[in-house]
Parts: structure tokens; C-alpha cells; sequence
């Protein structure tokens, strides 16, 4: 009987704990980048520089 | 939408080096670990050619479609670049990369690696531009400076091109339309294919 109470409170416990966890845990999109924001890596960003990248290119890289 | 590439211009490249050098020295890329090497073909033959090798940023990258932690991200000018926080060193992009760009710094006995590093276009990482941070992971940020790869830069017989792929490719064809031919885009069927 004991054992049994046992194993009883055991499987509360263990629904209670996953029922918490539910509040907690991040489901991640697999494929799908989870790290930090790159401010430089936005749209923004690289119309920002897109001429200038442009202009050093034309200016650098042809041939004199 | 500009979209970065590199190309080496196998004609022109003289095997000196120099881009190689100008990585290690722009980042400080520890010791074991170069994200730019140049391969030789045909070496010692009539005919030999070289090329300087790095993560060409490809458009559908592989390395990002089998990494395990989903640590990539592609920019949206199209460079490739990696959280090394993330980064659990496995590997895996090594094996997919058609280029051998991925590089693993030794940092212990037994063979372990260290976080995944590769060449990042001269544009950083995750952090904050130009703080201590980026420097340290992922090197110098040129590109937020508006300045392009410093390999590409410095490329004494301008064999090496890099930028947006449209300006690439007009210097490009106007240098084979002035030698009479000899194109070849090494590598960038593999990393481009047909865009």
C-alpha cells in the first residue's frame, strides 16, 4: 500500500512539474536561426552601405 | 538588393599570399586556423593555376542547412555569418561545405574543438559594431565602415574581387572581353548556382 501511494504521488508530482514547465520553455522553430540580433545584418542596414560598397568597388577593383 | 560575392580570378592570381596574410593580420585568427588559404591546380604543370579559397556565402549555404543549433544567418546583403555563442563546435558544416571554409580552433588535448570560424566578409558577427566582443569572435567589421574585405582590397594583382555581385561580374567581363577570353568563375556555379 505504501508503494502504491508512493508511486501515486510520484505521477502528481511529475504532471504537476511538466504542467510548470510548460509555462518555461521555449519551443524553437527548427531551420530557423536562434541567436543574437545582428543590427548590421538588416535591410536597413545594407541599403544603408549598398553605394558606398558600390563606389569602393568601381574605385578599387578596375584597372587603372 | 546588393548581393556580396567573391571571385578569384585564376588569370591574375600569382599565389603570393598576401590575402592570406591580410586576413590573419585584419582579425588576428589564432594559430591552426586560416579562413582564407590560396590552392594551387596543376602545380608544377604547364597550365598551373591558382585560387584563393574562403566561405564564398553561398546563396543557399549548406553549412546552414545541417548545422544542429541553427547558429547561421544570412545577412541581407547575402553574407553568411554565425553566433559563435551557439556554436557547439561539431562539425558538421566542415563535412558540408564545398570549400572547406569552416575552421575549428584546437583548444584543448585530445583533438577537441573549439567553436566553428570561417571567414565573415570583413562584417562582424552578432555583437555590437566595432565593440571588443565582435573583435575578439569574429574579427574586424569592415563592412559597417562601408569598406570592403581587406583580402579583396589589398589584392595586389587585383585578382580577387569582391562586392556586390553585379559590379563583380561587370569587372569581371570586362576583363575577359579584353584578354580574348579564358573565363572562369571558379566556385561560383557551386556557391551561386545560376543567380
Amino acid at each position: 500500500m505504501p508503494y502504491k501511494a508512493m508511486l501515486v504521488a510520484l505521477a502528481v508530482a511529475s504532471l504537476s512539474l511538466l504542467t510548470a514547465c510548460e509555462q518555461e520553455v521555449v519551443f524553437h522553430e527548427p531551420g530557423v536561426y536562434k541567436g543574437k540580433h545582428d543590427e548590421t545584418a538588416t535591410q536597413e542596414a545594407a541599403e544603408r552601405r549598398q553605394e558606398q560598397l558600390r563606389e569602393r568597388a568601381m574605385t578599387g577593383m578596375t584597372d587603372r | 538588393m546588393a548581393r556580396m560575392k567573391f571571385l578569384c580570378d585564376a588569370e591574375r592570381c600569382i599565389e603570393c599570399q598576401a590575402c592570406v596574410t591580410a586576413c590573419k593580420s585584419e582579425h588576428e585568427v589564432p594559430w591552426g586556423v586560416n579562413r582564407r588559404r590560396v590552392i594551387v591546380m596543376d602545380d608544377g604543370l604547364p597550365g598551373e593555376k591558382s585560387v584563393s579559397v574562403a566561405c564564398m556565402h553561398c546563396s543557399d549555404a549548406p553549412c546552414a542547412a545541417v548545422c544542429p543549433v541553427d547558429c547561421f544567418y544570412t545577412t541581407a546583403d547575402g553574407i553568411v555569418l554565425h553566433d559563435k555563442d551557439l556554436c557547439i563546435g561539431c562539425g558538421y558544416c566542415f563535412y558540408a561545405c564545398p570549400f572547406g571554409a569552416p575552421q575549428y580552433p584546437q583548444q584543448s588535448a585530445f583533438g577537441v574543438r573549439g567553436k566553428m570560424d570561417k571567414c565573415t566578409f570583413c562584417a562582424g558577427g552578432p555583437e555590437t559594431a566595432h565593440s571588443e566582443a565582435e573583435y575578439v569572435k569574429y574579427g574586424a567589421n569592415r563592412i559597417a565602415e562601408g569598406k570592403l574585405p581587406l583580402c579583396a582590397e589589398m589584392c595586389s594583382t587585383k585578382a580577387l574581387l569582391a562586392g556586390d555581385g553585379d559590379v563583380v561580374s561587370d569587372i569581371y567581363r570586362q576583363r575577359v572581353m579584353r584578354r580574348g577570353g579564358r573565363p572562369q568563375t571558379w566556385g561560383w556555379q557551386a556557391a551561386y548556382g545560376n543567380a
